[in-house]
């Protein structure tokens, strides 16, 4: 019997123990989920910071609701958003981090420390330039969901579909921490109450130098990605030719003979594709071996431009110097860094087309 | 050797040797030995998982020759004195190396869980949990160790994850690094692999003892073959510098995983993580109370009490990151001595004692 007892009571005792942990309860309810947050810098040393969260309706809809503060920390503009609501913010669910256009050219490493110092952010935050005042960019609500959502549901979209290269804080960080290879971010603005994803910026370690814009993106996705599929181009040729192409899928190969000299890199691009569009009349074989020969030309061309592009402003998205690196024991990234301002870089196309949809 | 009933199959030898080497050291392995071995490091993981191997080898060839547990054998070779002073060390590593494990573990709860968590209570509950299991006796605690393994193996298939964002063409060029860089990181590798000594302690619960060195070895395979694919996904998905920042790059991995129905893993990988602490605990602790009770030859369950309250201690009064890494070197130091210097000169010693002693019988006789 004393036995039992005593059994009973450390029992009891244990199952009480674990109230006294300490462990601060957050029910769902109770505290504010943001989507998004914005930064931007208004004087020298001091940020403004834009919250999204959802404002959940009885009726089922969803409210957009934003929260702006100004302080020096991103962690203290926490606090004075906290002084703003009834709900405590946390970050658990943050899915975009947007940072103004300028804000992005003085270097956004300092404002992803806390970022990535905080173990309840994930892995897969979409980051992006905002070319539009962010703070009216998020206040506004685009769809039945909070603008947080929007924008990572846009992306996510657009990454599925094939137009903009595969993004998220972990690919940033990776390729800025990463010798021989620059990041890059999608930028989005404000267009006729609308948001637009219009370009992609182009970073040196963390600061933007340079922007592509939409017609542009194809070539940023075949060069930067060893393997891509989905994406689409457009060609004109002729008098009034037309023809839009879609990838079945891109293969890039770097061919480095001698690695950390000055002599030439070979880019080989191979792309398997089918027709979407054609504007003159019938597609006959001939025409379809002409297509070939005329895209690939156009495709070198403009992938040489934009390689010149990249040269010129010293900075290196496809991670041409990264492949070197791969290759060479003697490794040297100030040396390569000036090499890589002169070194030539030639691209080898080859189109083959092995559709044209369901009608000749 | 033990009495029958008390034995287990020598098949079970795998997952005690596997189970108390996979603990916290996974967690966060990677940047101690890519600071060294960069994008070689895979290498260092194979070198120390063959020097481990050599260990168990002629751990078995001391135990084989004795088929006694080191507290007896020390007896043996050393008289009494001098032969529980040595064995009193191995029981301070034993207990040493339960204290690293669960404090390790318990600041992983702190910085990634629950920062505010009151570690009193929280260690006080692994207390009575580790009571519970040990005082059971051995074959207790090698189910546990058979749990420790068999439930937690899903954890390793998420890994698999971050594949999709990994770069491994990272892993060239193959053999960039000098070997002294090669051995640093090799030094530095083997510490993931510790906690076999407690097969010193359990030898004599083993049917067939001398069939059970396959299990051990394959045990040991095992740790290295997780060891070596995690190691080489974090290769590919981190960049050099990236990784020299990440304390807990395992647990970063798991920042990428998300599923339809979870979104975020690292609370389930945490959570699941007990388990596969548990045993790491566990073993060395039985090991520290089978010895003590072995020298001073008193009641099993009051010297266990007497050890949780040392251990029970230690976790309330280390505090910080710095105190616990510095914990952890010390350990680690003391871990390499033992097994690559103390252990090779006592099987030695054995050979040539045994050697003398079998003379002298003949010669009497």
């Amino acid at each position: 019997m004393r036995r039992i007892r005593s059994l009973l009571l450390i029992f009891v005792s244990i199952s009480y123990l674990p109230g006294c942990m300490n462990i601060k309860q957050r029910v769902l309810d109770d505290i504010q989920l943001a989507t998004a947050a914005s930064y931007e810098h208004i004087e020298e040393d001091t940020l403004q910071n834009t919250v999204v969260f959802p404002n959940f309706q009885t009726d089922k809809t969803v409210k957009n609701v934003t929260l702006t503060a100004k302080a020096s920390l991103s962690k203290e503009i926490r606090d004075k958003h906290s002084l703003q609501s009834d709900r405590p913010i946390v970050s658990g669910k943050i899915e975009v981090l947007l940072y103004e256009k300028k804000t992005a050219e003085k270097g956004i490493i300092n404002l992803l420390d806390t970022v990535q110092r905080d173990p309840s952010v994930g892995l897969n935050v979409y980051l992006v330039v905002a070319e539009s005042n962010p703070k009216e960019l998020l206040s506004k609500q685009y769809g039945n969901i909070d603008t947080g959502m929007f924008l990572s549901n846009l992306i996510e979209q657009n990454i599925e579909t094939g137009l903009i290269h595969k993004t998220n804080i972990h690919q940033f960080l990776y390729k800025y921490y990463s010798q021989g290879i620059d990041p890059m971010l999608p930028m989005i603005k404000q267009k006729d109450g609308k948001i637009q994803l219009h370009a992609i910026g182009l970073f040196d370690n963390d600061k933007l130098v340079d922007q592509i814009d939409e017609g542009k993106f194809f070539f940023v996705k075949i060069l930067v990605d060893s393997k891509s599929e989905n994406d689409s181009y457009e060609v004109k040729f002729g008098e009034g030719e037309k023809a839009s192409i879609f990838n079945i899928n891109s293969k890039r190969k770097f061919d480095i003979p001698k690695p950390m000299t000055n002599s030439e890199i070979t880019i080989t691009l191979k792309l398997k594709s089918s027709i979407r569009e054609y504007t003159n009349g019938k597609l006959t074989m001939g025409k379809m071996k002409e297509l070939e020969q005329i895209l690939e030309k156009d495709i070198k061309k403009k992938s040489v431009e934009l390689i010149k592009r990249f040269q010129e402003k010293g900075i290196d998205p496809i991670g041409i110097g990264n492949a070197v690196k791969t290759k060479t024991r003697q490794w040297d990234e100030k040396k390569w860094d000036e090499l890589y301002l002169s070194i030539p870089i030639n691209v080898n196309v080859s189109v083959d087309i092995l559709e044209s949809g369901i009608i000749n | 050797m033990e009495k029958k009933e008390l034995q287990i199959s020598p098949f079970l030898v795998f997952f005690l040797i596997h189970s108390v080497q996979v603990g916290v050291g996974v967690l966060g392995f990677q940047r101690v030995i890519m600071k060294s071995a960069g994008n070689d490091a895979w290498m260092a993981v194979i070198a120390g998982g063959i020097m481990v191997s050599a260990v168990i080898w002629y751990m078995y060839l001391l135990l084989n020759r004795h088929q006694k547990n080191l507290i007896d054998i020390h007896k043996i070779l050393f008289g009494k004195w001098i032969g529980n002073t040595f064995s009193f060390i191995w029981i301070c590593y034993w207990l040493l190396s339960g204290i690293v494990v669960l404090r390790s573990y318990i600041e992983v709860v702190e910085v990634w869980v629950f920062p505010t968590i009151n570690i009193f209570m929280f260690a006080l509950i692994f207390m009575i949990l580790i009571y519970y299991c040990v005082s059971g006796g051995f074959r207790i605690v090698t189910g546990l160790s058979f749990f420790g393994v068999v439930i937690p193996f899903y954890i390793f298939f998420t890994f698999f994850f971050p594949i999709e964002y990994a770069h491994f063409q990272n892993l060239l060029p193959v053999w960039n690094h000098t070997i002294k860089e090669m051995s640093v990181a090799t030094k530095d590798m083997v510490l993931g692999y510790l906690g076999i000594s407690t097969l010193l302690m359990y030898y004599p619960y083993i049917k067939q003892a001398k069939k059970s060195q396959k299990w051990a070895q394959l045990g040991h395979l095992l740790t290295v073959t997780i060891y070596l694919i995690i190691i080489i996904i974090s290769i590919g998905f981190y960049s050099e510098e990236q990784i020299a920042k990440e304390i807990w790059a395992t647990l970063s991995l798991w920042k990428i995983v998300k599923m339809p129905f979870v979104e975020r893993f690292e609370y389930i990988g945490i959570t699941s993580w007990v388990i596969i602490i548990l045993p790491n605990i566990c073993l060395p602790l039985w090991a520290a109370t089978k010895g003590i009770q072995q020298i001073f030859n008193t009641k099993p369950k009051k010297i266990l009490i007497m050890l949780l309250f040392i251990l029970f201690c230690a976790m309330i009064s280390i505090r910080g990151r710095d105190n616990i890494n510095l914990l952890n070197e010390y350990m680690s130091k003391f871990g390499i001595i033992l097994l690559f210097t103390y252990l090779p000169f006592i099987t030695i010693i054995s050979f040539f004692v045994m050697k003398r002693r079998r003379e002298k019988l003949e010669k009497n006789s």
